[in-house]
C-alpha cells in the first residue's frame, strides 16, 4: 500500500516536473497559489493528494450521518427500540487498520519531500538574511546589501543564511512553499530554485515575503518584494548595489537614495503625519514636520526616560548641549535610538550603526530636509530631476567600470553553471 | 405560585423521596445569599459557579474576536492602530484558552456531573474543590488586572523573547494568572481522579461507566501532568523579564526554542484536555439523543485514553519550521499521525451508533451532529499540517487558524454548548424553547463554516497570521469571514436570550426529558442537595430498551419491569 | 474518635484510601515541576558546554556544604520514618511527637545551612544574574527551598498533634502525619536529585 503510494507519487511528481520545464511557474488554483519554485510541484501534489482524500473521507462521513439521521428519525416522543449490533470487531479493526495505512502513505510522502525541502543542494549560492524588528536585510557575496527587495539567480539553488538581532522572526515566500524562523542566538537554513524568471524592468512583477512568526508592532508589515532575475540582470542588479550609493552624484543623492533607504523606515515612520511605531517624520502636533520640529527645537522629548518628560528638543541640541547640530541628533537617533526618546513612543527602534554609513545617512537628512518634495509614499515627485539623476548615474558607472578595468571580480558573483 | 422545589411524583425516577411523601428539596434553593454559594461546598453549585464565569468570559473573549474581524474586514486600518489589534487577537486566544475552554467541560459541566452520574453526593474533597474555584477566580482577576495595567500583546503562546522584551505593563500580571488558572486546573483533575477511583457505586465497574467519566478521566490525567509544566515555564519566563536573564534568552547563551518546547509539552496536551471532554459528551449525547447502546464501547474508552497518552508525545509538530532538527521533526511527525487514528475510530463509532437509533433532533443532538461535521473537518486538516513538507508551507498561517478554531471552537465549544442544552434542564429545572434552540444552532453552525472555512482559502493562498493588514488579493476572504463572524455572534446572542428566558419563563423540567440511561437522569431537576437520598441501582447506562415515554411526567421513565440487570442489555450484534 | 469531615465518602477507609491517592497524585504533579526544571537545567548545561560558555571562570567551586545540606534532610526523613512507625506501634505521643520535633529540628537547620551556602556564594562572586549556571543554580535550589517553607506550617501543626497524642496503630487515626511523611520524603527524594544535577552540573 505504502510503497505503491510512494511509488505513484513519485511518477506524478516526475511528471510534474518535466511538464513544470523551464516555464517553471505552476499557475495558481483554488487552494494554492502560483507555484514558482522547483520543490513547489511537489508540495502541491502533497497537498492536491490529502485533499482528495480527505473529500472522499468526509463526503463519506456526512452521507452516512445524514441518511442515518433521516432513516432512523424518531417520530413523536416514544422510543422505537430496535436492537442493533453494540460491537462488531472486523468492522472496527478495518476502520482502525485502513486510515493507519493510509497515514502511514501520507507519512512518508511529508518525509521524503521534507528532507528535499530540508538539504539544500552542495552548489547554492549563499545570501545573508539578518532580520530586526521590523526590517529584512539581504547581503550579498559581494557586500552588496539590499533592504527593500531580495533579488535572487535564477536557475540555481539559492540558500539563505539567516539570523535575528532581536525577537523571533520567520521568513516565508508563499510562492515557493518554503518557510523558516529566525531565532535570536543560531543560524538558520532555507533554500530554493526558482527558474520563474521576473522582468528587472517591470515594478509590478514580483512575489511577496513574509514574516510570518509575530514579532510585534508592525508584524504585518514586514514583508518586501521578491524578483528572480536572469544572470545577467542579477549580475548587474548585485554589482549596481554594491556601489549603488557611490554612483549617485551628491545633489542627487537624498532623492534618489533616500527613497530606496526609506523603505526601511517606512515600517514604523510615515510621512504623512500620522504616527505608527514611531514618530511620523510629517508634520505633527501642530510643530511641523521633523525636520522643522528639530531645527526650531519644538519637539517634546523624554530625555530617554519616561518619567523625564516636559523637555523639547532646544534643552539638547545647540553650542554645548548634548548635540551640537541637529544633524548630530538625526545620526545620533539613528545610531543609538534610545539615547532621547520623542514623548508617547518606547524604546522600539533597533540600531542602524553599521548598517547606514555617512552617505546613508546624508541622504536621509536630505530627505527630511526636502519632505515637501516628496509624495506620502516616499517617492519623488519631480520625475524629470530623476531621470536626469539616472543618467549621471549611468555615466559614473561607465566611467568606474573603465577605472577597474582589469582588476578580477570576486569569484561569488560570476555567474557558474 | 408553585415554587421549584415542588414535590414530583417520587417514583419517576426509581429514587424515590424519603418517605415517599415529603418534598423533595432543590440544590438551587437549599439555602439562601450570596455567602452560601460562594463558600459552598456543593459540587452543583460550584459547578454553576465555573459556568457563569466561563459563559462571561466566552461573553469578553467573543467580543474581542469580534473587535479583531471587524478590524480586518477591509485592507487598510478599520478602526484601531496595529498594537491594540495586537492585543485584541492576543486577548481573545488567551481568555478562550485559559478562561473558557480548559475550565469550560471539567470545571463547569463535569463538576455538575460527575458525582451525580457517580450517583455519589459529591466529589472526593469538597473543600479542594472550592478552593480550585477561588483559585480559578484569582486567576480571572489577574487578567483583568494585566488589561488595566496596560495589556500584552505577545500572543496568547508568550513567545519568547517577545515576551520578555514587550514593553506592555500586562505581562506580568498575566503570566501570573495563568500560573494560578494552571493550579486551579490541576486540583480538579485530581479531584476528578481520586473521585472516579474511589467513589463508583457497587456495580459500576470501569467498563461500564458512561464514556463521559472516561474522557473526563483521561482529561483529569493530563491536567495534572502537563500543567505544572506550563506553570514552572510561565514563571521562569515571568523572571526572566524581571531580572532579564534566563534560560530562554539568547544574549546570554540562552535557547528561545527550549521555550516552545516547553510551552506545547504543556499546551499541547492541553488540546486535548479541551477536545477529550467534548469527545465524552458526545458519546453520551449521541447515545442519548438516538436511544441506541454506544456502538464500541470500549474502543471509545481506550481511545481517549491512547489520545491522552500520544498527547505528550507530539508536542513539536508545532515547530516544523522553528529551527529543531529535521531527525526530531521526522518523529513529532510520525507521532502526530499514530494521534489521528484514535480519533478516526471514534468518528467511526459515533455514525454506528446512529444506525438503526431512534434518534430525536433535539438541540443537543443537533449540536452533536454539528460536533461530528466540524470535528472531522478539523481532524482532515490536521493531515495537511502534520505532512512535513506542507506544513512547511502552511505553518502561521490561516489554514492553522482555521484548523485550530474547527478544533478548539467547532469541536470542544460545540461539545460543550451541546452538553450545556443536554444537561441544562438538570441543572436549572427548566427547559427552554425548543425551536429558538435549533434556530440559534443553525446560524452558530452556519456562521461558523463562513468564518473559518474561507480562513482555509486565505492560509494556503499564504496569508499570514496575526497580520493587522494584509494584500488586496485576500480582502474577499476576510470580508466573508468577518460576515460569518457577526452570524455567529447572533446566534451565540440568541442562545443567551432563550436560555435566560428559560431560567425564568420556562417549563418545568420532569427528571428525564430526553430519555437517558445513566444516573443523573434519576433524580429530579433540579437535583436535591444530596443528589440521592438512596444510593440508586447502576444499570448498563447504555440500554435504552427499558426508557419509555411517560406523557403524565412528560417525560421518560425507566420500565423496570423489562430491565435486565446484565450489560449485555441488547443483541451483542454479529 | 468522631472527625468533622466534608467529606461525602462515609466510609472511613475509602476516605483514607481517597486522601492518600490523592497525595500522590499531588506529588506527581510537583514531581512533574522539578522534572521539567531539571531538563531545563540538563539541555542548557549541555548546550552551553558544547560552547564553551556555561561557568564563569572566576566562579567558586562547587560548594560541598551542599553535602552537609544533604545529611540534614535525609536525617530529616529518617526522624519522620521513626514517627511514622512508632504511632503505628502505637507509643505514647510524646515519642511520636519527640520524633516529629527532631525532624523540624532537622529540617530548619537544612533551610539554614542552604542559606549559608547562597550567602558563601554570592560572596565569592556567584551574582544570579551575570551567567546562566548562577542562574540556573539559584533557580533550582530555591525552588526547592520553597517548597520546603511550604511544608513547614502543616509540619508544625502535625507536630503539634502528635504531641497530644492524636496518632494511633489505626491509619484512619493518622493520615496527617501520613500525608506529612509523604511530602517529606519526596523532597527528600527531589533534593538527592537534585544535588547529584548539580554536582555534575558543575563540571566543565
Amino acid at each position: 500500500m505504502t510503497g505503491l503510494l510512494l511509488s505513484g507519487f513519485d511518477l506524478v511528481t516526475s511528471l510534474l516536473a518535466t511538464t513544470a520545464g523551464a516555464g517553471a511557474v505552476t499557475p495558481a488554483n483554488f487552494w494554492m497559489p502560483e507555484g514558482a519554485s522547483i520543490q513547489a510541484p511537489r508540495v502541491d501534489f502533497a497537498f492536491d493528494l490529502i485533499n482528495w482524500i480527505n473529500y472522499v473521507f468526509f463526503a463519506l462521513i456526512v452521507i452516512v450521518m445524514v441518511w442515518f439521521c433521516i432513516r432512523y428519525r424518531q417520530r413523536g416522543k416514544n422510543v422505537e427500540f430496535a436492537p442493533g449490533p453494540i460491537h462488531n470487531t472486523t468492522l472496527e479493526v478495518t476502520w482502525t487498520v485502513i486510515p493507519t495505512l493510509i497515514l502511514i502513505g501520507i507519512f512518508f510522502m511529508g518525509f521524503t519531500g521534507y528532507l528535499d525541502l530540508y538539504t539544500p543542494p552542495k552548489n547554492s549560492y549563499d545570501i545573508k538574511v539578518t532580520a530586526q524588528q521590523w526590517s529584512w536585510e539581504f547581503e550579498y557575496p559581494n557586500g552588496a546589501k539590499s533592504t527593500d527587495e531580495l533579488v535572487v539567480p535564477a536557475g540555481r539553488p539559492v540558500r539563505l543564511v539567516m539570523r535575528s538581532k532581536d525577537v523571533l522572526h520567520s521568513l516565508f515566500i508563499p510562492d515557493f512553499r518554503v518557510k523558516q524562523d529566525l531565532v535570536p542566538g543560531r543560524y538558520t537554513y532555507l533554500w530554493f530554485e526558482s527558474n520563474a524568471i521576473n522582468d528587472p524592468d517591470d515594478p509590478s512583477d514580483f512575489r511577496w515575503l513574509f514574516c510570518t512568526e509575530y514579532c510585534g508592532k508592525s508584524h504585518w508589515n514586514m514583508n518586501v518584494q521578491v524578483k528572480v532575475f536572469d544572470d545577467e540582470a542579477f549580475e548587474t542588479w548585485t554589482k549596481d548595489q554594491a556601489r549603488w550609493l557611490d554612483m549617485i552624484d551628491d545633489q542627487d543623492l537624498y532623492f534618489m537614495a533616500g527613497p530606496k533607504l526609506y523603505a526601511r523606515c517606512v515600517t514604523c515612520h510615515s510621512l504623512d503625519g500620522s504616527d505608527g511605531s514611531g514618530p511620523s517624520w510629517g508634520p505633527r502636533g501642530g510643530l511641523g514636520d521633523l525636520w522643522a520640529r528639530v531645527t526650531n527645537g519644538t519637539g517634546k522629548v523624554d530625555g530617554g526616560r519616561k518619567s523625564d518628560g516636559g523637555k523639547t528638543l532646544a534643552d539638547y541640541i545647540g553650542n554645548g548641549k548634548l548635540y551640537g547640530t541637529a544633524e548630530d541628533y538625526i545620526r545620533n537617533s539613528i545610531y543609538d535610538p534610545g539615547a532621547l526618546l520623542v514623548s508617547g513612543f518606547g524604546n522600539q527602534m533597533p540600531t542602524f550603526e553599521g548598517q547606514l554609513n555617512d552617505r546613508a545617512i546624508d541622504a536621509l537628512i536630505g530627505m527630511m530636509q526636502h519632505l515637501d518634495e516628496f509624495n506620502a509614499d516616499g517617492t519623488f515627485k519631480d520625475q524629470e530631476r530623476v531621470n536626469a539623476a539616472l543618467a549621471r548615474i549611468e555615466a559614473n558607472k561607465a566611467a568606474a567600470s573603465q577605472a577597474s578595468m582589469g582588476v578580477t571580480e570576486p569569484a561569488e558573483t560570476e555567474t557558474s553553471d | 405560585m408553585t415554587t421549584i422545589d415542588t414535590p414530583r411524583a417520587g417514583d419517576i425516577a426509581g429514587n424515590p423521596p424519603v418517605g415517599g411523601t415529603g418534598p423533595v428539596d432543590n440544590y438551587l434553593t437549599w439555602t439562601k445569599g450570596a455567602l452560601s454559594w460562594i463558600f459552598t461546598l456543593d459540587h452543583k453549585r460550584i459547578g454553576v459557579m465555573y459556568l457563569t464565569g466561563v459563559l462571561v468570559s466566552f461573553l469578553v473573549g467573543g467580543l474581542f474576536a469580534l473587535i479583531v474581524r471587524t478590524e480586518l474586514i477591509a485592507p487598510g486600518k478599520t478602526f484601531i492602530e496595529p498594537e491594540t489589534y495586537n492585543m485584541f487577537f492576543t486577548l481573545h486566544g488567551a481568555v478562550m484558552v485559559f478562561l473558557v475552554i480548559i475550565p469550560s467541560i471539567p470545571a463547569s459541566l463535569g463538576n455538575f456531573v460527575l458525582p451525580v452520574m457517580l450517583g455519589a453526593k459529591d466529589v472526593a474533597f469538597p473543600r479542594l474543590n472550592l478552593f480550585s474555584f477561588h483559585l480559578w477566580m484569582i486567576g480571572a482577576l489577574f487578567t483583568v488586572l494585566a488589561l488595566l495595567l496596560g495589556g500584552f500583546d505577545t500572543g496568547w503562546t508568550f513567545y519568547t523573547p517577545y515576551s520578555t522584551k514587550t514593553d506592555m505593563g500586562g505581562v506580568v500580571p498575566v503570566l501570573f494568572g495563568v500560573f494560578i488558572l494552571g493550579f486551579s486546573s490541576i486540583f480538579t483533575g485530581l479531584n476528578f481522579i481520586v473521585t472516579v477511583h474511589k467513589m463508583r457505586p457497587p456495580g459500576m465497574t470501569w467498563f461500564r461507566m458512561p464514556l463521559f467519566l472516561w474522557a473526563i478521566y483521561a482529561t483529569a490525567l493530563i491536567q495534572i501532568l502537563a500543567t505544572p509544566v506550563l506553570a514552572i515555564t510561565l514563571m521562569l519566563v515571568g523572571l526572566e523579564r524581571a531580572f532579564q536573564i534566563g534560560i530562554f534568552d539568547a544574549a546570554m547563551g540562552g535557547d528561545p526554542v527550549l521555550f516552545q518546547h516547553f510551552f506545547w509539552f504543556y499546551s499541547h496536551p492541553a488540546v486535548y484536555i479541551m477536545i477529550l471532554p467534548a469527545m465524552g459528551i458526545i458519546s453520551d449525547l449521541i447515545a442519548v439523543h438516538s436511544h441506541r447502546h454506544i456502538f464500541g464501547y470500549s474502543f471509545i474508552a481506550y481511545s481517549s485514553v491512547a489520545i491522552a497518552i500520544f498527547s505528550f508525545l507530539v508536542w513539536g509538530h508545532h515547530m516544523f519550521t522553528s529551527g529543531q532538527s529535521a531527525l526530531l521533526n521526522t518523529i513529532f511527525s510520525a507521532i502526530t499521525f499514530s494521534v489521528a487514528v484514535p480519533s478516526a475510530i471514534k468518528v467511526f463509532n459515533w455514525l454506528a451508533t446512529l444506525y438503526k437509533g431512534s434518534i430525536a433532533l433535539n438541540t443537543p443532538m443537533l449540536y452533536a451532529l454539528g460536533f461530528i461535521f466540524l470535528f472531522t473537518i478539523g481532524g482532515l486538516t490536521g493531515i495537511y499540517l502534520g505532512t512535513l513538507n506542507v506544513d512547511v508551507h502552511l505553518h502561521d498561517t490561516y489554514f492553522v487558524v482555521a484548523h485550530f478554531h474547527y478544533v478548539m471552537m467547532g469541536s470542544a465549544l460545540i461539545g460543550f454548548i451541546g452538553g450545556l442544552h443536554h444537561w441544562w434542564p438538570k441543572m436549572f429545572g427548566r427547559m427552554y424553547n425548543e425551536t429558538a434552540g435549533r434556530i440559534g444552532f443553525v446560524l452558530v453552525f452556519i456562521g461558523f463554516n463562513v468564518t473559518f472555512f474561507t480562513q482555509f482559502m486565505l492560509g494556503s493562498q499564504g496569508m499570514p497570521r496575526r497580520y493587522y493588514d494584509y494584500k488586496p488579493e485576500f480582502e474577499i476572504y476576510h470580508l466573508i469571514s468577518t460576515i460569518g463572524s457577526y452570524i455567529m455572534a447572533a446566534g451565540f446572542f440568541l442562545t443567551a436570550i432563550y436560555l435566560l428566558h428559560s431560567l425564568f419563563r420556562g417549563a418545568r423540567a420532569p427528571a428525564n426529558p430526553w430519555g437517558g440511561r445513566s444516573l443523573e437522569w434519576q433524580c429530579t431537576s433540579p437535583p436535591p442537595h444530596d443528589n440521592f437520598k438512596v444510593t440508586p441501582s447502576v444499570g448498563d447506562c447504555y440500554d435504552f430498551s427499558v426508557v419509555r415515554w411517560s406523557e403524565e411526567e412528560h417525560g421518560y421513565v425507566i420500565d423496570r419491569s423489562k430491565e435486565t440487570d446484565s450489560s449485555s442489555g441488547e443483541g451483542s450484534g454479529h | 474518635m468522631p472527625v468533622v469531615t466534608d467529606s461525602p465518602i462515609s466510609d472511613q477507609r475509602t476516605r483514607l484510601d481517597a486522601g492518600r491517592l490523592g497525595m500522590l497524585l499531588f506529588l506527581l504533579s510537583l514531581g512533574m515541576v522539578f522534572g521539567a526544571t531539571i531538563i531545563a537545567y540538563v539541555v542548557v548545561r549541555l548546550q552551553l558546554v558544547a560552547e564553551n560558555n556555561w561557568k564563569p571562570d572566576d566562579s567558586p567551586d562547587f560548594p560541598w556544604l551542599l553535602l552537609l545540606s544533604t545529611v540534614l534532610l535525609l536525617s530529616s526523613s529518617a526522624t519522620m520514618h521513626a514517627a511514622v512507625s512508632s504511632a503505628r506501634r502505637g507509643r505514647p505521643g510524646r515519642t511520636v511527637g519527640g520524633w516529629m520535633s527532631v525532624t523540624c529540628v532537622l529540617v530548619l537547620a537544612f533551610l539554614v545551612s542552604q542559606v549559608v551556602v547562597w550567602t558563601d556564594l554570592a560572596l565569592s562572586n556567584l551574582v544570579f544574574d551575570e551567567s546562566l549556571y548562577a542562574w540556573m543554580f539559584y533557580i533550582l535550589t530555591g525552588l526547592h527551598a520553597l517548597h520546603v517553607l511550604f511544608g513547614l506550617p502543616p509540619l508544625a501543626l502535625t507536630t503539634r498533634s502528635a504531641w497530644r497524642g492524636r496518632y494511633g496503630p489505626d491509619p484512619v487515626s493518622r493520615p496527617g502525619l501520613w500525608h506529612c511523611s509523604a511530602y517529606w520524603h519526596f523532597l527528600d527524594g527531589v533534593w538527592v536529585v537534585l544535588f547529584l544535577v548539580l554536582a555534575w552540573g558543575t563540571r566543565g
